[in-house]
């Protein structure tokens, strides 16, 4: 049995965009090391492991509707990211991150992305009523990606409910 | 750009880079400048609004979310306001963690920016990422040191981003000497060589060629190079300003063009605070350490070239880590993790040096343990207006530049401040006066 690491990003004042962290806070377990990232920038390709089977539970802004989840392979992933806008020494995402570690020829651990889809990113502390709905259902499919990692099970294919 | 009639316009809608979004405009008619404005359009965040009304114990973790590469620069100042108010005063071993807590955090962001958003433009690379792919070596050394201070903030404040632990009057929790020791001495111990070599190697580095007559503003310091504490402001060329006393000398206005506000000195002149600032004016306090550093590439203290800002934040890296490694190792045990007091009617103000320069907080608190007024004036926002000055004196050399190579040249610039525009957004409030009929 593998462990798993989970990484979680975003803001919790930042409405929608906390909902990747409130499903990680709901992960509890031994076998799982859970880091609510917030957001790392740069720093997220030192939370990358390559020997280390890892989820990655991020909040959607465009390509999901509100509250739906979607699933992408990490190195998938790491192979199409589009380049970021670059705007922000923040804000470089997870797409910009994976560039980098290939730039610097770090490997990406197996694993998957876990998207839920926002509708607000406004200043506050509350979910949308679509996310909050969605919030089981993303913390669900994080705990069958930890189970299907544990297992062996890295999974190739990307997914979408919406 | 636009070009008609001998009128040119610089234009640049999204600043990268830089944290926040912000935006350019330089027009040039007839050799002379119309306008030269840094808009900046963020979304103000009403932070000051946000902390009317709570509790005086949960200002330190609220103000740490202005900014997640400088929490701990507002953790700090928010602090400091409220003991001054309070007349807390932390202990030594106290002010001995906050300083080594704020080294990790100059160490990252400085890292950060050196390495991450400031190198790519000497070498002429779109990012680091493009950057990291020829010249992987360099990247990798920043990225390591960046990754040493935030262990450094992750052991001491509970976490590497939003720190937890730091509260009014000391920490919630301090650690012990032996996990101080094993967690950061040999991280600190490699971070300071790869800080040397970084002033080597930003040192040689090309500057444009571009000379300005800064006003520097920076906290006085309390017995180092400043940093987590200070009574007054230094001003090139004038008396100190007590603390108390910020709002006489400085002013902050808004401006049609920028969701900032605007500081300058009362008589309008427009300052420069951070990296060039605190050298300027503290250089021989810097470590050992870090004066060596200097006298190997020589560079003087007082540096008026903005581009040439990548080396002194290099030399501050080196003063971080060297201060960190002291502080590890004359490290004691704090009897008290914090010191406390009963709220009270009280006005307090603190500022402290986050790494992109002053950061003054003001405070209003009730005996009933609330905050009934804040006021938050980041270093972006006390620099914006010299940034302006500088498009305005850049401006001659821009025309004889090709279009491309003429913005690129400004952005640059702009990006030499390490503006954070995400912390710089806010409001002033509206006043309407009414005359009688």
């Amino acid at each position: 049995m593998s462990r798993v690491r989970v990484i979680a990003l975003g803001s919790p004042m930042g409405s929608d965009d906390a909902a990747a962290l409130r499903a990680a806070e709901r992960l509890g377990d031994r076998d799982v090391e859970v880091t609510l990232a917030g957001r790392p920038g740069a720093g997220l390709v030192d939370l990358f492991d390559a020997s280390v089977p890892t989820v990655i539970l991020d909040v959607v802004r465009r390509g999901a509707d509100p509250g739906a989840i979607v699933e992408v392979p990490l190195r998938r992933l790491a192979g199409a990211a589009v380049p970021g806008d670059g705007v922000s020494s923040h804000g470089l995402g997870l797409g910009d991150a994976l560039r980098l570690a290939a730039a610097l020829g770090r490997p990406i651990p197996e694993g998957v992305l876990l998207g839920i889809g926002g509708a607000s990113f406004a200043p506050g502390e509350t979910l949308s009523p679509e996310v909050e709905r969605g919030l089981d259902a993303f913390v669900q499919a994080a705990r069958d990606a930890i189970g299907r990692l544990r297992d062996g099970e890295g999974g190739d294919g990307c997914t979408s409910t919406g | 750009m636009s070009e008609s009639d001998g009128e040119r316009t610089f234009r640049v809608d999204l600043l990268t880079r830089v944290e926040g979004e912000g935006a350019f405009h330089l027009k040039v008619a007839d050799g002379r400048v119309r306008e030269a404005h840094l808009r900046i359009f963020e979304a103000p965040r009403f932070f000051e609004a946000f902390l009317r009304g709570r509790g005086v114990h949960e200002v330190v973790d609220i103000v740490a979310r202005i900014c997640g590469i400088c929490p701990i620069a507002y953790q700090m100042s928010a602090s400091r306001a409220i003991e001054r108010a309070f007349g807390i005063t932390p202990t030594e071993p106290v002010r001995k963690l906050r300083r080594l807590i704020y080294c990790g955090e100059w160490i990252e962001s400085h890292a950060l920016h050196v390495f991450m958003l400031h190198a790519p433009d000497f070498l002429g690379y779109p990012s680091a990422i493009e950057m990291a792919a020829d010249h992987r070596e360099v990247v990798e050394r920043g990225l390591a040191m960046k990754k040493t201070g935030n262990q450094i903030i992750e052991l001491l404040g509970g976490r590497a981003i939003h720190p937890v632990s730091p509260r009014v009057g000391g920490f919630t929790k301090t650690p012990s000497r032996r996990r101080l020791r094993e967690g950061l001495r040999d991280a600190l111990a490699r971070g300071l060589d790869e800080a040397r070599q970084a002033v080597r190697w930003t040192a040689s580095l090309d500057p444009p060629p571009f000379e300005q007559d800064y006003v520097f503003v920076a906290l006085s310091g309390e017995g180092g190079y400043p940093l987590e504490a200070g009574e007054a402001i230094c001003v090139s060329g004038r008396p100190d300003v007590p603390l108390d006393e910020w709002g006489d000398a400085i002013v902050e206005t808004h401006v049609p063009q920028s969701n900032a506000l605007h500081a300058r000195l009362t008589d309008e002149t427009p300052y420069l605070c951070g990296p060039m600032a605190r050298l300027h004016h503290h250089a021989e306090r810097l470590h050992p350490a870090a004066r060596e550093a200097m006298d190997e590439v020589g560079l003087e203290r007082t540096v008026t070239n903005p581009y040439r800002s990548i080396v002194v934040r290099a030399v501050e890296i080196v003063h971080a880590f060297a201060e960190a490694l002291d502080l590890v190792d004359g490290y004691e045990e704090p009897d008290r993790p914090y010191e406390d007091a009963a709220p009270r009617d009280a006005v307090g103000s603190g500022a402290t040096e986050a790494p992109r320069g002053m950061l003054w907080h003001r405070y209003e608190l009730g005996a009933d343990g609330l905050v009934r007024d804040a006021r938050i004036v980041p270093p972006t926002s006390q620099n914006q207006a010299r940034i302006e000055q500088d498009l305005v004196s850049m401006a001659p050399d821009l025309l004889a530049l090709p279009h491309d190579e003429a913005t690129h040249r400004c952005e640059q610039l702009i990006r030499a401040y390490d503006p954070c525009i995400s912390c710089a957004t806010h409001f002033l409030d509206l006043c309407i006066e009414r005359e009688e009929p």
